[in-house]
């Protein structure tokens, strides 16, 4: 039965070769588009921890002057470097991690080797197993390395190809910003887009090339900058990049809490800080507190490019209408052969016969459809990754995706054929064959 | 012609007729939105700087350092730029047109912080740099030489010279000199100038309109952010200036690193940010052509099949004493009308669709401008898809209808 549909609808295509060929090539340029623009949606939407991400939360509290003209109800998205000392010090979480970030200047230990400019994350050791960090060479610092302020580095792979030609590079050492320190891990290629642990300096681009533990980071000789600072107020020491100046935000911060009674355990005790707080003075504002996970982060902060959003609609606006268009055709395409409908109605064929072979049909343009259009595919993303933009060096092809543009291709071109062949379905035998 | 038999033959088959129809007004909607969209980067193209002369401009950024007192070689470099052959003059300043953003920040229009103004970018750098850069003044005065000492970051208080531009958007009709601007109650300046409007460093970041946002402030050579420099260049050899400044910074102190993604002539500096648009121009272009041909292919499809259809009443009609021309104007209205109603129907979900991605997405209100252009599009490509069919139609020979009778 199947063979048979399949070799009419192939006879259906010989005896119509342009409008199956227009069809074909309108499925072709819907997938085309609409799935290079999915795609990119999709790199760009994508949880970037997705094996635990409802556990990975970012706690916010309010430490803004009551009266401050101008500002936002929601509470900052960083904290002070009081409020993360604090924080981090009274916690609960399993894990948890102070972080931020800058550039620092860095050299081999080779005498008149030459100065880089590296992106460095400061951070807390729970930052690696918490965001499941995975290590080339070596291991990460630990809990001691943090409290003692232990001069060591991770380094990204990127770097240690650079430096020491990808060789095991732990136990060598760096002089950065004119301190020596001491490499203890390798990371291995690791760059979740988007970077949701900080999202001041946008949300996609290259992972940082070195991680020094904070407080060791914080105590450097000179002032490199401590990532963007949101101040306040009447701050005299704003002006001067002082990372403990009360008024300032800019750590960022993140724990683990395993269960949704560790959240809002850990949500409870986030108001009751900022009532303390709030007792002692420091806190003008009543608790104005948020405890995101990631995706609620992510879609709090609007990270995907509003440019990107409006192209997937436009996209899928492409999409509709080449259904629409594989609709029309199709009807077009079986409402013409009435007359041959008619005749194997007439001779025994049944109406669900008659449906399915129409369907089949469909299913094989769509199919057929999705087979020009995956060259579209890769050209449309091709075309993407050409723009300088950070999101843009992110989109990647997957060959799970031309799958994914072959089986959209086909079935969406079979809905689209199941109207017109329960019409041909319908077409009454006698009335057509009289007029034959 | 008349239409009413037009409709009621169009009657005859409105399952195919509406898709059709739908069709045309879905392709509509997104080709004006699309459109709108392109026309926003095709701004961004136009762009201008702002600055006399501002192709003959070489940046120069340096990234950092670990040295201690980085401020006190910046004097030593600035001499060193200037004995580049074909450099005509140089000043320290914290950034340029398309170059990275250094002095992004909003201000007040009053002391208590209660009105604010706007977030814009402020342009600082040492004595001679708006020479350089070549700002132009329209009103007002230019800094004193005492206003550029005595301060490490931003001075407390002092003049500001403002962009035309955005002197306006401010202060609408009534002179900007001599009012005051507000950052925080630290920092407060009075409007001593206004340049003619010089484009702020990343015009990408904020809207369009909001792209000649910028201000200028006086700095001290060898506060932060001044290591880096603006050359006015002989512009034949930009690019040996480019590579003569990297040699002589080196030179000076191998610790400090030139960041040379940020460096450049302002011309290739604004190539790379051109390049964006003009890579999204071609993507949604394509996306539109796509479309068009889509539906341009769906229209020769569905009136090819109502050819068949009528291939009969066709040749009633030519053994009647229809002409040829009859038969092909007829297709050609048909399709007309189709066109028009599939237009109707666009315009509002158009309009639609534009009202729900201002809400959400801070879009700009679809210019109304963008839909005739599509109508007259659409109805183009109508009557091009048409064709074919409808002149199929036309040769139907008359004899069709006895011998089908």
């Amino acid at each position: 039965m199947f063979g048979y549909a399949f070799k009419l609808a192939l006879r259906g295509f010989r005896r119509n070769t342009v409008l199956t060929a227009l069809m074909v090539l309108a499925v072709a340029l819907g997938i085309g588009v609409a799935m290079s623009m999915f795609t990119v949606l999709h790199n760009l939407d994508g949880n970037p921890l997705p094996q635990r991400g409802d556990e990975v939360l970012h706690p916010q509290i309010d430490p803004r002057p009551a009266d401050l003209p101008g500002a936002r109800r929601a509470p900052p998205d960083n904290l002070t470097y009081i409020d993360a000392l604090n924080l981090y010090h009274l916690d609960q979480a399993s894990r948890r991690a102070l972080m931020s970030a800058n550039w620092l200047p860095l050299r081999s230990t080779v005498a008149g080797s030459p100065l880089r400019m590296e992106t460095t994350r400061a951070t807390t050791h729970g930052f690696f197993p918490m965001f499941d960090v995975p290590f080339q060479y070596g291991a990460a610092w630990s809990a001691q390395d943090d409290t003692r302020r232990a001069q060591v580095v991770v380094i990204s792979q990127k770097l240690n190809d650079r430096l020491f030609g990808g060789a095991d590079s732990v136990g060598r050492e760096l002089i950065i910003a004119t301190k020596l320190f001491r490499i203890i891990g390798v990371i291995k290629s690791w760059n979740p887009q988007p970077h949701f642990w900080d999202l001041d300096d946008g949300a996609y681009g290259a992972a940082a090339q070195i991680y020094l533990p904070f407080f060791t980071w914080l105590e450097l000789p000179q002032d490199y900058g401590y990532g963007p600072m949101d101040c306040w107020g009447d701050n005299p020491g704003a002006g001067n990049h002082n990372p403990k100046a009360a008024q300032c935000t800019w750590a960022q911060y993140w724990v683990q809490l395993n269960t949704p009674a560790q959240v809002r355990a850990y949500r409870d005790l986030l108001v009751r800080y900022s009532q303390q707080q709030h007792a002692l003075g420091r806190f003008q504002r009543a608790p104005n507190v948020r405890l995101d996970d990631v995706m609620q982060w992510l879609n709090y902060k609007h990270v995907v490019p509003v440019i990107v959003r409006m192209q997937t609609w436009i996209a899928f606006g492409v999409f509709v209408i080449c259904l629409l268009n594989a609709v029309g055709l199709l009807l077009a395409k079986f409402l013409r052969r009435g007359g041959e409908i008619g005749v194997r109605r007439a001779l025994g064929a049944r109406k669900r016969d008659v449906f399915a072979q129409c369907v089949i049909e469909s299913a094989l343009i769509g199919l057929l459809g999705g087979i020009v259009g995956l060259p579209l595919v890769w050209l449309g993303l091709w075309l993407i990754r050409q723009q300088p933009v950070s999101y843009a060096a992110t989109v990647q092809v997957s060959p799970l995706l031309l799958v994914y543009a072959l089986l959209l291709a086909a079935v969406a071109t079979l809905l689209a054929g199941i109207w017109p062949a329960w019409r041909a379905a319908r077409i009454a035998p006698a009335l057509v064959v009289k007029s034959l | 012609m008349s239409i009413r038999p037009m409709v009621s033959a169009l009657t005859r088959h409105r399952a195919s007729v509406v898709i059709l129809v739908l069709e045309i007004a879905l392709t509509f909607a997104v080709v004006s939105n699309a459109f709108a969209l392109i026309m926003q980067r095709v701004a961004r193209l136009q762009l201008r700087t702002g600055l006399d002369d501002g192709s003959h401009l070489v940046y120069v950024n340096t990234a950092g350092t670990d040295r201690p007192d980085v401020g006190a070689i910046y004097a030593t470099i600035l001499d060193a730029l200037q004995r580049i052959p074909g450099v005509l003059s140089a000043a320290a300043v914290n950034t340029v047109p398309f170059g990275p953003r250094e002095g992004t920040a909003g201000f007040d229009l009053d002391s208590a912080g209660t009105h604010f103004g706007r977030v814009a970018d402020f342009y600082y750098g040492a004595p001679g740099y708006l020479h350089v850069m070549g700002v132009r003044l329209i009103a007002g005065r230019e800094f004193d030489s005492s206003a550029y000492r005595g301060f490490k970051v931003m001075p407390p208080s002092g003049g500001v010279i403002i962009s035309q531009k955005l002197a306006t958007l401010l202060w609408p009709g009534r002179n900007a000199l001599g009012r005051s601007i507000w950052l925080g109650k630290e920092h407060h300046y009075q409007i001593i100038g206004i340049a003619a409007s010089v484009l702020r460093p990343d015009p990408g970041y904020a809207g369009i309109e909001d792209a000649y946002d910028s201000l200028f402030l006086p700095a001290e050579l060898g506060a932060p952010q001044t290591g880096s420099y603006v050359l006015r260049t002989d512009p034949a050899r930009r690019q040996a200036v480019l590579h003569a400044a990297y040699a002589a910074i080196q030179r000076i102190d191998p610790r400090l690193v030139v960041d040379r993604d940020s460096s450049g002539s302002i011309t290739d500096l604004r190539r790379a940010f051109e390049k964006n648009n003009r890579i999204m121009i071609g993507l949604l272009g394509g996306v539109i052509v796509a479309l068009m041909l889509v539906t341009g292919l769906g229209i020769m499809g569905l009136t090819g099949f109502w050819v068949q259809q009528r291939t009969r009443q066709i040749g009633v009609r030519r053994a009647l004493g229809a002409r040829r021309v009859d038969i092909l104007r007829y297709f050609q209205t048909e399709n007309l009308l189709l066109a028009t109603a599939g237009i109707a129907l666009g315009c509002a979900a158009a309009i639609g669709i534009n009202v729900w991605l201002m809400a959400h997405y801070a879009v700009p209100r679809l210019p109304v401008m963008y839909l005739p252009l599509g109508a007259l599009l659409l109805w183009g490509l109508g009557q091009l898809a048409v064709l074919g069919p409808a002149l199929r139609a036309a040769r139907v020979a008359p004899t069709v209808a006895m011998r089908a009778a």
